[in-house]
């Protein structure tokens, strides 16, 4: 165990976790937008930003990516700290100011508006859905296009993902529920001058991805494909036969 | 043949040596892009053809970059037992009457610049003896007399402008590989490592990070696989130092490359080019070429058991792909973003291995430094910042060129010595060193020597040297919103800060720029700035808000009138 302080208390932490793992153990609160459990940090919205005193020397580092080390001091709440994450969280006021999880951490922060020109994205470009199906599911469907404030997450080149296997871990992790699906008896898919019925399925729509109901091998039954969403939360990998058997049977 | 001795090597310079000064007469012709533009590439075959009529036999051969772009094309006349004569803007219509002065045995003097008696070679221990004076040339000063040589200290750019830069045998005449040699054969990696951390240089890319250090860690660093990359993605708009080296000397580079290898206990080397970027991955690629064919890369270099190879990789050729995490995910093949940097890449680079990554200008140092050893080096430049810089000088300039300069030459001193002063009619307002993140500096500050610490104190940053000389037809709002915005559009994007505080400043300083700015801005933007400092993930975003902060430290009066009178003093901006 490592011995450290955070905020002044004393706190014991596993060697090999995170200031934000740590801190969560111990009950102290540190905003996060594009963090996620069941997943490695990203370290893209900088809003997890602490105080880090070692040697002498303070830092500000993102907690959810920085190592405990023996010794050293955290302060989650100094003004410094605080200021910095209201700047952060004004500039996504700025980009996406009708983003629910951003308003609600605008509020928690006592900041009504941004003195930004107002933009309307439904995205906040976290990262987190190119995460999980990438680090998680390893389906590798979606990717970021673009770069810097032009940036979207889509399926290659933009047209539908072949990829996508429709388990809706992204829809699960997007903190802008930004990402629908839907499930439909009569999906078709249309190409140049035709269209192709693809019986049940479920409709990704962001991805322009129509995923086939599978067919369960016990009880024959068509079947949507299936929630990620308590494994992910624990963090656990999901089973080998996961997209296979329906709920049901499993 | 393959280089395994010390006799294979002395045989190779030989060879060489007999290139540089032979029997009949030598011409070089830089062939620098900014020469190519001014058709040099026909002057070499006219002066070859005018020579054949008046019955002398000449070697014309393409040489790379002197760095006096003003005088381009530059024509070096080598006559055997006669001093080396350097001539200026020798066009084709000029080539005739250079010719008839050859074969009369004079000087053309409307077009000399100036002599070399003798050189002293940074790496060999014998230098090159041209032939002394006879009272013809003793009118023409010497290179160590001439102004635009006197100020400088050629350590990276040693060979630039003096051989054909695809040619092995000129590279070693002038003591190329003698480092190697010494470092594989004489040295333990320890030792090379040590010397490196003695001589103080620090990196030239930018970060001005003790290099000796970052190889130390890399060397401490378990794991038999490691990587040495050499960054050449020379990014910083209008400049071209990296290019300069890349084209002239490739060489250099290998060696250095191949030195570090040894040091830090990597076999494979990467250098890593901008995608399209054809001259010089063509010059970099026949120089890999042609040293593993002479056994200089691969197995078994002179025998000592260590192999290395070097291998040209190009990205995309974004701006943030100059920086180290950025690149190594370019090599991987994965989109040009950076990483955190918690854990460094000394620890776990490539591909989570070891790696140690220096700009293409700090590789061209170490054949030098080991050479000559790090005492050498520590004489040169200042306490905290040893050796020299390339300066790339642009902008409005009387002489924009390329030099390498010791640390603690002024800016002054570049911009009056090398530069020939502001065009007649201009005054000096501002100068920007370091790029877009560095801003700019005032010219009552002209004084602030070059140096790591020097210019971080007043406000910018070295930056990677490229010097970009301002009047005051220039305005510094228009400047600051130029800055931004190429720091906008090179943002990566992953990382919240930057990628919406860029934007956002760069909209503040457009509205100041165009009249709609109001003070309470000012302190906008220096939360922008505070916050894109402490949080950015990586240096782009983490230094985008010096650019504002410097010209709000100098220039505040600018911005102040840009706001409350909403004039433009320079009449630059559109109100």
């Amino acid at each position: 165990m490592v011995k450290l302080t955070i905020d002044e208390k004393n706190i014991q932490a596993e060697k090999g976790s995170t200031i934000l793992q740590a801190a969560k153990a111990n009950g102290i609160a540190i905003p996060t937008l594009c963090h996620h459990e069941g997943l490695s940090p990203l370290a893209n919205c900088r809003l997890c930003v602490v105080e880090v005193t070692q040697n002498k020397r303070t830092r500000v580092v993102t907690s959810c990516n920085y190592q405990v080390q023996e010794g050293m001091q955290v302060a989650t709440q100094t003004g410094r700290i605080v200021s910095l994450r209201k700047t952060i969280i004004k500039l996504i006021m700025g980009r996406s100011p009708n983003v629910k999880i951003v308003r609600d951490l605008a509020a928690a922060m006592g900041i009504e508006k941004t003195p930004f020109t107002l933009e309307n994205e439904k995205c906040i470009l976290c990262g987190l859905c190119e995460h999980v199906c990438s680090e998680y599911i390893g389906a590798h469907a979606i990717t970021f296009t673009g770069h810097g404030t032009g940036k979207f997450v889509s399926a290659p080149f933009c047209v539908s993902s072949a990829d996508c296997i429709g388990c809706g871990a992204c829809v699960e992790v997007c903190p802008a529920r930004c990402i629908t699906k839907k499930d439909v008896d009569d999906a078709k898919t249309y190409y140049w001058a035709e269209s192709e019925t693809v019986g049940p399925a479920r409709v990704m729509y962001n991805w322009n991805a129509r995923v086939a109901w599978k067919k369960c091998p016990k009880c024959g039954n068509a079947f949507p494909p299936p929630s990620v969403l308590p494994y992910l939360d624990k963090g656990e990998a999901l089973p080998k036969e996961f997209f296979d058997i329906c709920e049901k049977c499993r | 043949m393959k280089i395994e001795t010390i006799e294979d090597l002395n045989k190779l310079k030989a060879a060489g040596e007999k290139l540089l000064r032979p029997d009949i007469l030598r011409i070089q012709v830089g062939a620098s892009s900014s020469a190519l533009s001014k058709e040099a590439a026909q002057v070499g075959g006219q002066l070859k053809k005018e020579l054949e009529k008046r019955g002398i036999e000449a070697a014309v051969v393409s040489v790379g970059c002197l760095g006096l772009s003003t005088q381009e094309p530059i024509v070096e006349v080598i006559a055997p037992g006669k001093p080396k004569i350097t001539y200026g803007r020798i066009t084709a219509a000029v080539a005739p009457l250079l010719a008839g002065a050859i074969a009369d045995g004079n000087v053309l003097k409307k077009h000399a610049l100036y002599r070399t008696d003798v050189e002293e070679l940074l790496c060999s221990t014998t230098g090159f003896s041209y032939g002394m004076a006879s009272a013809e040339f003793t009118e023409l000063p010497t290179a160590g007399e001439f102004k635009f040589l006197k100020p400088q200290v050629r350590i990276a750019m040693r060979n630039s402008g003096q051989i054909n830069p695809e040619s092995i045998e000129e590279y070693a005449a002038r003591g190329g590989f003698a480092a190697l040699y010494k470092a594989l054969t004489k040295m333990t990696p320890e030792q090379v490592v040590d010397t490196v951390i003695k001589s103080e240089l620090r990196g030239k890319g930018g970060g001005g990070f003790p290099a000796g250090q970052k190889w130390q860690s890399c060397r401490e660093a378990g794991g038999n696989d490691k990587y040495v990359i050499c960054n050449c993605s020379e990014g910083d708009p209008g400049i071209g130092m990296h290019k300069s080296l890349i084209e002239s000397d490739p060489f250099s580079i290998i060696e250095g490359l191949a030195i570090g290898g040894y040091a830090i206990g990597a076999r494979e080397g990467y250098i890593y080019l901008h995608h399209g970027y054809a001259a010089g991955r063509h010059k970099l690629k026949k120089a890999i070429d042609r040293a593993a064919e002479f056994g200089l890369l691969g197995e078994n270099i002179f025998g000592s058991g260590f192999s290395f190879t070097g291998t040209l990789k190009e990205g995309a050729g974004a701006y943030v792909c100059g920086e180290s995490t950025a690149l190594m995910a370019c090599l991987e093949g994965r989109a040009g973003e950076p990483r955190p940097k918690y854990i460094h890449t000394a620890e776990k680079g490539l591909w989570d291995k070891p790696t140690n990554l220096n700009n293409v200008e700090t590789w061209c140092n170490i054949a030098p430094i080991i050479f000559r050893g790090p005492e050498w080096f520590t004489k040169i430049g200042t306490k905290a910042s040893r050796g020299t810089k390339v300066i790339s000088l642009t902008g409005n300039i009387s002489t924009p060129c390329l030099a390498e300069v010791p640390m603690g030459t002024t800016l002054k001193t570049v911009i009056t010595k090398l530069g020939g002063g502001m065009p007649k009619g201009t005054t000096l307002k501002a100068i920007g060193i370091g790029g877009p993140p560095a801003g700019a500096l005032p010219a009552s500050l002209a004084d602030t020597p070059i140096d790591f610490d020097a210019l971080w104190k007043a406000g910018s940053m070295l930056g990677s040297g490229g010097m970009i000389v301002m009047d005051t037809a220039n305005c510094m709002v228009d400047m600051t919103r130029f800055f931004l915005k190429f720091l906008e559009e090179e943002s990566c994007g992953r990382c919240f800060p930057c990628r919406e505080g860029i934007k956002r400043m760069r909209e503040l300083v457009e509205g100041i720029s165009i009249g709609v700015g109001k003070p309470e801005h000012l302190a906008l933007l220096e939360e922008l700035a505070e916050c894109l400092s402490q949080t950015a993930l990586c240096d782009l975003g983490k230094s985008a808000p010096n650019a504002v902060r410097c010209a709000l430290r100098h220039f505040k009066e600018e911005f102040d009138t840009h706001i409350e009178r909403e004039v433009c003093p320079a009449k630059r901006c559109a109100m």
